[in-house]
């Protein structure tokens, strides 16, 4: 009884506050824990100024500098969001809560269990739409490449292709790669020791694992992760060292694989050693909790929630997590670093305002950094190199504010294991961290040094040229241009930079040069793995029409003149943290995807009629797995265990 | 006969070997099999790193290898310089069945060559005890490309266990044909290993050393 008077009475206060002075989501949230705060749905949507009302999802921002406002991305999804989010936070508030809802809502709820396309997907620029073809460089003993058991390096760019279809994005894990096609199909390829590809291959872990169902697939070429299907199809995949995540459009997270820290594999879950197939670790309460976006250091992840929340679970060793100092990292429960928790943002930080609205991060192998609305840096995590442009070499174990970046117009950032890259608005990069090997393209560093380098200064070698995305690996770097060029630096010795024979280290950034299979390509996305790299691209001359893009291919043309604008939008997303205005490119880029595909298919198909060689890639197009199978053994010639 | 190198306050000439890999390859496990290294290993707090004297007698007399392992370094991804300074041989080790751990390989093996040059070095694929593994013998390429030695071992059985040291043993005495005189005390096997699998292994080894390696170079179009 008197609980349940202070309970209805701190209802009202915490409406008040929300409505009134836009009490954050997260405080909302701490205290739901006690009480059992009910969901609040949005008003019905009348307009976007009706919609800023919606304090549970628009404090946050209201907090912020409302000069970036007008380009910060999740708004606009919002506005189309309107009534239909009910559904989408019914399932976790429970009945108790529905006495105190408004009438529409739970009208909307009998009639209901509406399907699940009813609700608006998650978006977040991050999020890559354009579809085109992937190539790989570097090293790939262990199927990195997913061009089979004996394809082992790929010197220059080599097309990779997963049969019959396109990829909107790709991601590099420490030994694997991971594909999403662009009918929403999750591929992966590579080392499955340690589950990372999500899928039933031959040796020991499946064997032991009791999942098994007898049909083991190869683990050297591309195939098909079974998604669950409850919560819609993936939009975005990342990839660690030896786990694989999946955004879903619903903004739940599947992940699979496992965790390991300092003394080989930690675990997945507290309960779980190694997930072998896409597993379910964090469903959204509020449409608010709904998973935007997801990136992969080597042993955790993160998620940032539409409410501007990040999560993160992993294993934290050198603070990547945020949350958890050094001595919980060592010997906390499991469950405390597994599962996902909220990293804290409420700390003070001189000269800014107390809590920040995140609207984008991005994981370097152990350090994670986020960018608020008003245009500051924090970073935690590894920082023994000064990979986070922070002073000392110590760890950094909760999110602590990097004012060597402050006022220079961060809008991405792409942190290696020892080395970061950071974009600024104006399409310059800047790199800081350790200098070996010439992974910051800075001419005038020491590269073979092992000295911090935690002052961040430009690239060199890039005059010219307007950045639109970049990657950091092992030791390795690169960038891709607005004009879709890719430029490489760093460690040459696993032919990342893909300079074919030559394995030289390069100390400024260096193009990537065209090959008979790698050439007309605009480059949209570029990824590092431990010891390859892969590029997202599509032709060049992508026209309308197909045999005009055929025509244009034959013509050869070097530069992309004829490119459409919004592609130029594209490798924002994926390969750095996304520039805000994408959003408006967005829905560009949508519009100009069949005119991207056909575009490439026609490219592919002349590819696979120039190329009559030892090509295993153009055949899966045209030919159908069995084909490309056929092809490969007689090939090789040799017999295959793997394969069936 | 003197062999190169430092020498021991006993007069045994001595080496230090550089035992470097990813997080939980075996590295420990190997060096504690020695079991005189075992006991009077030092741990150096300063550089975080035990060091453990490994004895083996040769034909041409002791010697000794002061063996680094590093005490939970690896979680920084890598060591510094300080570690590898002065190092006159080394051992890069993996797990065959994690190939994770095969990733920094190549950085590894750069970080001993830019601080250390010219020194021996050997790859070792520990774990082969483990059935089934999914490391194909001719799928490991990394050390023929950079002429290094690739012993497949297996820590917990003592499989293979003196071979890397042979290796360094003939490289830094530059004697090919030197071998080992007395068997060393290791502790006892904890897991057996299936042999007849584990020859038809090095057989694999062995072919695969024969087969040129892949080349994929394609033309340059500009």
């Amino acid at each position: 009884m008197h609980l349940s008077t202070a309970g209805s009475y701190l209802f009202s206060i915490l409406h008040f506050l929300r409505d009134t002075v836009g009490l954050g989501k997260s405080n909302s949230q701490a205290l739901a824990g006690t009480i059992t705060l009910p969901y609040r749905p949005a008003p019905e949507r009348v307009g976007n100024a009706q919609l800023q009302q919606d304090s549970s999802r628009m404090a946050p921002k209201r907090r912020a500098s409302t000069a970036v406002q007008p380009s910060e991305p999740p708004k606009s999804r919002r506005k189309t969001l309107g009534g239909s989010k009910t559904s989408g936070g019914s399932k976790a508030s429970g009945g108790s809560k529905d006495a105190t809802e408004k009438q529409p809502s739970k009208r909307r709820k009998v009639v209901a269990e509406e399907p699940q396309e009813e609700v608006q997907p998650v978006t977040h620029p991050s999020h890559l739409k354009v579809a085109g073809e992937m190539f790989m460089m570097g090293d790939g003993d262990c199927g990195q490449l997913g061009k089979g058991e004996d394809f082992m390096e790929a010197p220059r760019p080599t097309p990779s292709a997963i049969e019959g279809k396109q990829v909107v994005q790709v991601a590099a894990g420490g030994m694997h790669t991971v594909a999403l096609a662009d009918s929403g199909e999750v591929y992966t390829t590579g080392v499955n020791d340690e589950g990372a590809l999500g899928r039933e291959t031959a040796g020991e872990l499946w064997e032991t694992s009791g999942a098994a169902q007898g049909k083991p697939t190869d683990s050297y070429t591309w195939g098909r992760v079974q998604m669950p299907t409850a919560h819609g199809p993936v939009v975005q995949v990342s990839a660690g060292d030896s786990h694989t995540a999946a955004l879903t459009n619903q903004g739940y997270v599947y992940a699979w694989g496992t965790y390991r820290d300092s003394s080989g594999v930690y675990g997945f879950t507290p309960d779980t050693k190694i997930a072998v197939l896409p597993t379910l670790v964090y469903s959204p309460v509020t449409p608010a909790d709904r998973i935007v976006k997801i990136a992969s250091g080597a042993d955790h992840v993160v998620a940032l929630t539409e409410g501007g929340q990040l999560y993160s679970w992993g294993t934290g060793q050198q603070g990547a997590l945020g949350r958890v100092g050094p001595r919980l990292a060592e010997h906390t429960a499991k469950a405390t670093l597994l599962q996902p928790h909220p990293v804290p943002f409420f700390k003070h930080h001189r000269g800014v305002s107390a809590k920040h609205t995140i609207v984008d991060f991005s994981c370097g192998t152990y350090g994670t950094f986020a960018l608020t609305a008003d245009g500051h840096v924090f970073a935690w995590g590894l920082n023994n190199y000064g990979q986070l442009a922070l002073p000392g070499q110590e760890p950094i174990w909760t999110p602590a504010l990097v004012k060597a970046l402050e006022g220079r117009d961060i809008v991405g950032i792409r942190c290696g294991q020892h080395h970061t890259l950071a974009l600024t608005k104006d399409g310059r990069l800047l790199a800081f961290g350790r200098p070996t090997y010439g992974r910051l393209g800075r001419q005038a560093a020491n590269v073979s040094s092992d000295e911090a380098v935690p002052e961040p200064a430009p690239v060199d070698g890039l005059d010219g040229v307007k950045v639109a995305g970049m990657a950091a690996g092992l030791a390795v770097s690169g960038c891709v241009s607005e004009a879709g060029d890719a430029y490489c630096w760093g460690f040459g010795d696993s032919h990342q930079l893909g300079k074919g024979d030559d394995d030289a280290d390069e100390v400024v950034p260096r193009r990537i040069a065209e090959t008979k299979r790698f050439s007309n390509r605009r480059v949209l996305q570029l990824e590092f793995g431990g010891q390859h790299a892969v590029l997202l691209t599509v032709a060049r001359d992508a026209a309308p029409a197909a045999p005009a893009a055929q025509q244009a291919k034959r013509a050869k043309k070097a530069s992309g003149s004829a490119a459409p604008a919004a592609l130029l939008a594209a490798p924002n997303g994926g390969a750095a943290l996304a520039d805000a205005p994408s959003s408006a490119g967005a829905h560009a880029e949508e519009a100009e995807q069949p005119a991207a595909g056909a575009g490439a298919d026609a490219t592919r198909a002349e590819d696979a009629s120039e190329q009559p060689v030892a090509d295993q890639n153009g055949a899966g197009s045209a030919g159908g797995e069995g084909e490309a199978e056929a092809e490969n053994e007689a090939e090789q010639g040799v017999g295959d265990d793997n394969k069936p | 006969m003197a062999l190169p190198g430092q020498t021991t306050p006993e007069g045994v000439p001595s080496f230090k070997l550089v035992l470097v890999g990813d997080g939980g390859t075996g590295k420990t496990t190997f060096v504690k099999r020695h079991l005189t290294g075992e006991f009077e290993k030092k741990y150096e707090p300063t550089i975080g790193v035990e060091v453990h004297p490994l004895d083996f007698t040769t034909n041409r007399g002791k010697l000794r290898f002061y063996c680094w392992d590093t005490a939970g370094q690896e979680k920084f991804g890598g060591l510094r310089d300080g570690y590898y300074i002065h190092g006159q041989c080394a051992i890069i080790m993996f797990d065959v069945t994690s190939r994770l751990t095969y990733k920094n390989v190549p950085t590894w093996h750069r970080d001993l060559c830019r601080v250390c040059e010219n020194i021996p070095i050997v790859l070792c694929g520990n774990k082969v005890d483990v059935k089934n593994r999914q490391v194909k013998p001719k799928q490991v390429t990394f050390h023929r490309k950079k002429n290094l030695q690739y012993h497949e071992i297996s820590a917990k059985s003592n499989y293979n266990y003196e071979k890397p040291f042979l290796y360094l043993a003939r490289k830094l005495v530059g004697d090919p044909n030197l071998h080992f005189v007395e068997q060393v005390a290791l502790a006892p096997p904890e897991v057996q290993i299936d042999l007849a699998q584990q020859q038809a292994y090095e057989q694999q080894l062995n072919d695969a050393a024969q087969a040129p390696l892949p080349d994929d170079d394609d033309d340059i179009a500009e």
